[in-house]
């Protein structure tokens, strides 16, 4: 059969419209096609995925996107129907032309008035020409979906030739074909054979060139079911209720199919149209002629890895980069090595060298120079900034002041970020805080131009609690069922959610409901048979045309689906779902860069680039990662805090006990945090007491034990702490060799004293890919650079061997003996692949030090910045524990104290406390507390209903909360009146809804005359006062923290009776002691473990600390669904110690605390246990108290908070260690 | 016109269309280019599971429409559903020979004249022999 180029496929990157890869597109077309076109939904989303699967596959790729047509309706511009539009390759107009045009087009179809999606017929006639020419630069495809197509149901004949001549005589001459498409359904239907007929006598009729194609949704028939659920997904609506109606595919037909196929296609349209060979050939030769003319040359149409910078005039350079870079650097060695004499100078002299060669080699000058000045600007907004990952490797970033770590001092390799080997673009790593990170990109796009910077988008696909819902919203399964069915899938991939269910011990209670569905299924079956195969057909029931659902008898009821909603799950796994900004992607180019890429708004209103970071090394972008770190922000405000407090330099040297001539504090008392010496004391005694929490990277449950083991004495150790904790290295089992040749234990092991240089720092373990790199370097003799290559090749099936023949063969040639060859051997393969780089430990190391020395010196301002940007992987309600812990007061609530900020506040007793923020009130809306904050102080109850004018609901609250307390109180004084809290809520609730009344607003400017508060001085008393146990109740519900008491303290006498041990006594007890421990869940993680076996870690809080608690499968098995759903649990375990200040439980078994049936004992479960619940009367959902959920380390990668290491990254790999050395498994 | 549902067996030709129908013993000739089109089948209410990588006939169900004739009688018209992945036909549908309509090559003398006053495509003759997508079936 001739070959036949499919020019209209949809891919995955179609969210919730297409069904398969690239790759999986172009294997299918690779079989008897030269070429294939993309054309995704409104974008080019999936269109570098294509060039890159085509150049793979030998066949030449076509760009081209599914656009919507708009036209004016009654409610404005609406949707009238969809065309393709294909971008001209080089052969008749400059290269580029058609790509770039394509790019603005897509672009300007997302800049519509009102968030509407697509062109005009008007704008679209006008942006298919290239503007300098005048010629058509790209070819729009009036298909089955077009207006056109559209106006042919109801068998019109003037109205589709009334659209047809008017598209006609809009768009230039050339620059529209008409698209036949057969899905072959019903006869007269849209997507039937007759349709396309119809279309294709249109063409005939006004003479407008016909081609072929099949509009392909997916790569392979049995891919069409998969298509049904994104119809239901996408329209949100389930297909039962979509059926025939437009929002489902009309048939399965939509794959893509073999040039033999197609051709019966064309055939049954030719024939049933009446036309005979001529016609056929025509259209055949049509289509083919469009692909040739829309072929595309990755490197001439669309710059295929040739990376584009920032002019120099827009960098301000007055000579070329290579020498300003150089001219820069050297200024920066002047400043940063100021004392470097002699032999040292040099060495630092020679690495400048070869970094500048190197860079200025593959042409990346201007990027380095682009990056400082990035940096720079970020510096001079008064943000704080850290370089992070490799780029802390490089001498140059440091001399730039990118970068903050000295990368001589602490032995970090250049060939690790950047070499000569390497063709892919350096990524270079910002830090700032996150509460500046929108202005710091809006300050980027005003400093380099719109036209240059677009932000980086990201994918967003369909993991298994996802997939699940719109599996269940599909079958038309009941919401409430389909959420609990949901919450229980933990970490796994939607598709291997059937191979879960046999597994997982928390989905046994719905893997029986699977099994029973299909049991009682089992009376459909005689003639759910025939559905596929018409063996039986009793009632005739099945074939074609039965479409409602709703009154056949064989619809199904309540879980007879389960068995199919597996399947469908499995079906949608991983597939797209929408795009987003990138939490930390900057693309910055040249003046060109809107050619090269299609940009829509994002969520904060900035454009972002509809590439996301796969394809930025395609497609020759530089991406700078600017990170919003809230910790950062936290430090920031923490000093700010100390400032207000204390606005002197001696006031704040005496608070924090520093010297007074302190040279990291100026005379303002503002503190440098990236000036203090890394060599404090009272920081690292801080950390070796463990009482870590809230400093980053070393709060997590598994953090605190190794640093608690480790005991670190200096900054490196941190650095080496920080790169332990990660999964390679405890997969591994690096960290108890290293702990005990570090304690000297165990005599330090080196395989080859050649190696003692590399892997002094750490007795002997390998843990830094600096390490592997060293290792290569001195064994084989090959060169840095070519070592991180051989370091890259490590773990890839396909790579590894012949590095390993390599290493061997140079290895015995320089007379290393075959012992040591295949020790060294056996540590690069198990390591090498996953070992940390240096760099990125020692760039976290600096806000890790810097926090824990905050939190060593100025606590209760650090606290204050912890509660105000949440920076951790803890709720904040663990926070009031470690300032009970400190001696901290929590100050409450107070309508004139508090502000819209957790702030720090001195106490009349002189100490430094923390007063609650008004804006963690449950339902204070921004309005409202503009308004409590620009009226304060108030003098009485009246005086606040009036001049904030609160809401009755609102006002409750604060008066629940305590807010009103001091207002109550000083009118009690000046009266006598002994009425309560609850009193004061029951009034507040009695007062009538506000009017909004103009005229009892104070006219501004009048200064409120001091009274007493007759209203609150005359309370009735009558209300008994609230307990402890409410007070606590509405905290949660109100504020989410348990401020007065902890909220475990009502189980107090239960626990109790039961013999259950507090959190603070388990250090005191023996290793191996049975133990029943209870608290709130704060983390669960269940980290990946070396042998495929799942470890689930679950930490609880019981007010006195947290007890981390690790199940291994039997007690996984034995705790069921309890283990990921409940949050109040009652834990028998068996102590293990960890160390000198470290213990865990393993458990064995584990209750839900509500549960008081399954509880062990007779003891009567308090009445006011239920506070914890979650559900109480403002309806807070149990989320916002319970422990932040981390899941994967994939999501965590997509998560901006967890990238940081500061959720699911480091506590995940933290725990890891909790069984890495404490030798459970 | 009558309501079957009766299994037939159905050889094909070698361009890969319906040559011969076997139905009752008596085999047919089928005139040359049926018609064939799909039509969607509910399969959330009809399969018990979907895994991935399966699914051929499961979204929807071949039909062809068939002129038959052993010969003798004057030929006449039946509608087939092809289920796959079993391969089983049975047919759905059969049109009494008075039920005239045209089949093969329908359109070719379609005329494009409109209908004088209201705009419908002469084309819409099509519709006259299409059953709509229930009708066959429903009443069975």
């Amino acid at each position: 059969m001739r070959s036949f180029v499919h020019l209209h496929t949809s891919s995955a990157f179609s969210a919730h419209f297409g069904v398969s890869w690239p790759q999986e597109m172009v294997e299918a077309a690779a079989v008897d096609g030269d070429a294939l076109g993309i054309a995704d939904r409104d974008g080019l989303y999936g269109a570098v995925k294509h060039v890159k699967a085509c150049m793979a596959g030998g066949i030449d790729p076509i760009i081209g996107v599914d656009l919507a047509v708009l036209e004016e309706g009654a409610g404005g511009l609406e949707t009238a129907g969809r065309v393709v539009v294909l971008a001209h390759g080089g052969t008749l107009l400059p290269a580029g032309t058609g790509y770039g045009a394509l790019c603005r087009l897509i672009s300007s179809a997302h800049a519509q008035p009102g968030n509407r999606v697509g062109l005009t017929l008007e704008q679209l006639a006008a942006g298919v020409l290239d503007s300098s020419s005048g010629k058509p630069a790209l070819t729009v495809l009036l298909g089955p979906d077009s207006p056109v197509a559209r106006a042919l149901n109801g068998n019109r004949y003037l109205l589709p030739r009334t659209r047809f001549l008017k598209w006609r005589a809009a768009m230039p001459v050339g620059s529209m074909v008409v698209e036949i498409v057969s899905h072959q359904s019903t006869p007269g239907a849209p997507m039937s054979t007759a349709h396309a007929v119809r279309m294709l006598k249109l063409a005939q009729e006004f003479d407008v060139p016909a081609v072929l194609s099949n509009a392909v949704r997916y790569a392979r028939e049995v891919d069409a079911p998969t298509a049904d659920v994104l119809d239901a997904a996408r329209n949100i609506a389930p297909l039962r209720a979509l059926d025939r109606h437009e929002g489902l595919q009309r048939t399965g037909r939509a794959w893509l199919k073999s040039a033999a196929d197609m051709s019966v296609v064309a055939r049954e349209v030719i024939h049933q149209g009446g036309w005979g060979g001529a016609e056929l050939r025509q259209l055949w030769a049509n289509t083919a002629q469009l692909a040739d003319k829309c072929r595309l040359d990755p490197v001439a149409d669309l710059g295929w890895k040739t990376p584009r910078t920032p002019e120099s005039q827009v960098l301000g350079l007055s000579q070329p980069a290579t020498a300003e870079l150089r001219q820069r650097t050297e200024a920066g060695l002047n400043r940063r090595f100021a004392g470097l004499r002699g032999e040292k100078l040099l060495a630092v002299r020679h690495r400048l060298e070869t970094e500048l060669t190197t860079i200025s080699g593959l042409e990346f000058d201007s990027y380095f120079l682009t990056v400082a000045e990035v940096s720079e600007m970020i510096r001079s907004m008064g943000v704080r900034r850290a370089a992070r990952g490799s780029g802390a490797s490089s001498l140059v970033n440091y001399l730039l002041g990118i970068s903050a770590v000295d990368p001589i001092a602490n032995d970090l390799l250049f060939e690790r970020f950047l070499s000569r080997d390497r063709s892919t673009l350096p990524d270079i790593d910002l830090d700032v805080e996150s509460a500046e990170r929108h202005n710091v990109y809006r300050r980027i796009f005003e400093r380099f131009g719109s036209e240059r910077v677009t932000l980086m988008s990201m994918q967003n696909s369909y993991r298994a609690r996802g997939a699940v819902r719109d599996a269940g919203l599909a079958l038309g399964m009941d919401k409430g069922e389909i959420d609990r069915i949901a919450k229980q899938l933990w970490r796994f991939s939607a598709g291997s959610f059937r191979e879960a269910l046999e597994e997982k011990p928390e989905l046994r209670d719905f893997a029986a409901r699977v099994r029973e569905s299909r049991e009682l299924g089992g009376s459909h079956r005689e003639y759910d048979a025939f559905g596929t195969d018409g063996s039986e057909l009793p009632d005739g029931t099945d074939g074609p045309g039965i479409h409602d659902g709703g009154g056949l008898d064989g619809g199904r009821r309540g879980g007879a689906q389960l068995d199919l909603l597996v399947d469908l799950t499995e079906r949608l796994d991983s597939l797209p779902r929408h795009i987003s900004m990138h939490p930390c992607g900057v693309i910055l180019g040249d003046a060109a860069l809107l050619d090269r890429t299609p940009v829509q708004p994002s969520g904060m209103g900035l454009p972002m680039s509809q590439f996301d970071k796969h394809d930025m090394d395609a497609m020759g972008m530089l991406k700078l990662d600017v990170l919003g770190v809230r910790m950062q922000s936290a430090m920031a405000y923490a000093v700010r805090e100390v400032i207000r407090l204390h606005p002197s330099k001696e006031a704040v040297a005496a608070e924090g006990g520093h010297a007074p001539d302190a040279p990291f504090i100026d005379g303002t008392g503002a503190i440098d945090l990236d000036a203090v010496p890394l060599d404090d004391e009272p920081t690292f005694e801080l950390i070796r007491s463990t009482h870590t929490l809230g400093c980053f990277q070393i709060e997590s449950p598994g953090q605190r034990e190794l640093v608690g083991k480790m005991a670190p004495a200096e900054f490196n150790d941190l650095i080496i702490d920080i790169s332990l904790f990660r999964p390679g290295p405890m997969q591994s089992n690096m960290v108890k060799p290293f702990l005990e040749s570090r304690a000297g234990f165990a005599a330090e092991h080196y395989p080859h004293p050649d190696l003692i240089p590399a892997l002094k720092e750490t007795h002997g373990v390998t843990v830094f890919h600096e390490q592997v790199l060293r290792t290569f370097h001195v064994m084989t003799g090959c060169t840095l650079s070519r070592a991180d290559e051989f370091r890259r090749a490590l773990g890839k099936e396909d790579l590894e061997p012949a590095v390993e023949a390599y290493f061997r063969e140079k290895t015995a040639a320089r007379g290393y003996t075959p012992s040591v060859i295949d020790e060294v051997w056996g540590t690069l393969k198990a390591f090498g692949s996953f070992g940390f780089c240096k760099a990125h430990g020692a760039a976290f190391a600096v806000p890790t030090y810097q926090s824990a020395w905050l939190k060593a010196h100025h606590p209760a301002e650090f606290l204050a910045g912890l509660w105000e940007h949440d920076p951790g992987m803890y709720p904040r309600r663990l926070l009031v524990a470690e300032a009970r812990r400190l001696g901290i007061p929590i100050l409450p609530l107070d309508i004139n104290a508090s502000t819209g900020e957790y702030r720090a506040e001195r106490t009349p007793e002189g100490t430094t406390g923390i007063r609650l923020s008004l804006a963690g009130v449950y339902g204070l809306s921004g309005t409202e507390l503009k308004r409590i904050l620009a009226a304060q102080p108030y003098d009485s109850l009246a005086d606040l209903r009036d001049r904030a004018r609160l809401s009755r609901p609102i006002l409750k609250r604060l008066a629940q909360l305590g807010a009103l307390d001091s207002l109550h109180s000083k009118a009690k004084e000046l009266t006598g009146n002994t009425a309560n809290r609850a009193d004061l809520v029951a009034h507040v609730n009695s007062l009538p809804v506000r009017a909004a009344n103009k005229r009892s607003e104070p006219i501004t400017g009048q200064i409120p005359l001091p009274m007493e508060d007759v209203e609150l001085g005359a309370l009735a008393a009558e209300h008994p006062a609230p307990g402890m146990a409410e007070t606590v109740r509405t905290e949660l519900d109100l504020l989410s923290l348990d401020v007065s008491e902890h909220l475990m303290g009502s189980y107090a006498p239960y626990l109790d009776a039961l013999g259950v041990h507090r959190a603070e006594e388990l250090l005191g007890l023996r290793n191996n002691t049975e133990v029943l421990v209870a608290g709130v869940r704060i983390a669960t993680q269940t980290p990946p473990m070396r042998g495929g076996k799942r470890v689930v870690f679950i930490s609880v809080d019981d007010g006195t600390g947290c007890v981390d608690t690790v199940f291994f499968t039997e007690a996984q098995e034995k705790s069921g669904p309890l283990l990921f759903g409940t949050r109040m649990l009652l834990i028998r375990g068996l102590t293990r110690r960890t160390g000198p200040r470290g213990i865990t439980v393993q458990a064995l078994e584990a209750w839900d605390l509500h549960d008081t049936a399954s509880l062990p004992g007779t003891v009567e479960v308090p009445r006011t246990a239920g506070i914890a619940q979650g559900t109480g009367v403002a309806g807070i959902p149990p989320v916002l108290v319970g422990a932040r959920r981390t899941d994967t380390i994939e999501e965590a990668h997509s998560n901006p908070r967890m990238l940081l290491g500061q959720g699911a990254v480091h506590d995940k790999q933290g725990v890891t260690s909790a069984s890495g050395y404490t030798d459970h498994h | 016109m009558g309501i079957f549902s009766e299994a037939v067996d159905v050889m094909y030709s070698a361009q890969g269309e319906p040559a011969q129908l076997v139905w009752h013993g008596t085999v047919y000739d089928v005139a040359p280019h049926p018609l064939c089109w799909y039509e969607r089948r509910p399969w959330w209410e009809r399969d018990e599971r979907l895994p991935p990588g399966t699914g051929v006939g499961a979204v929807d169900t071949q039909i062809w429409r068939m002129v038959l004739s052993d010969g003798g009688a004057p030929p006449f018209s039946l509608d087939v559903a092809h289920y796959r992945p079993a391969g089983r036909w049975r047919v759905i549908k059969v049109y009494d020979a008075e039920d005239s309509f045209r089949t093969d090559g329908a359109l070719d003398g379609a005329d494009d004249d409109p209908l004088e006053g209201e705009d419908i495509d002469p084309l819409d003759g099509v519709d006259d022999f299409c059953p709509g997508p229930g009708e066959g079936l429903d009443g069975a």
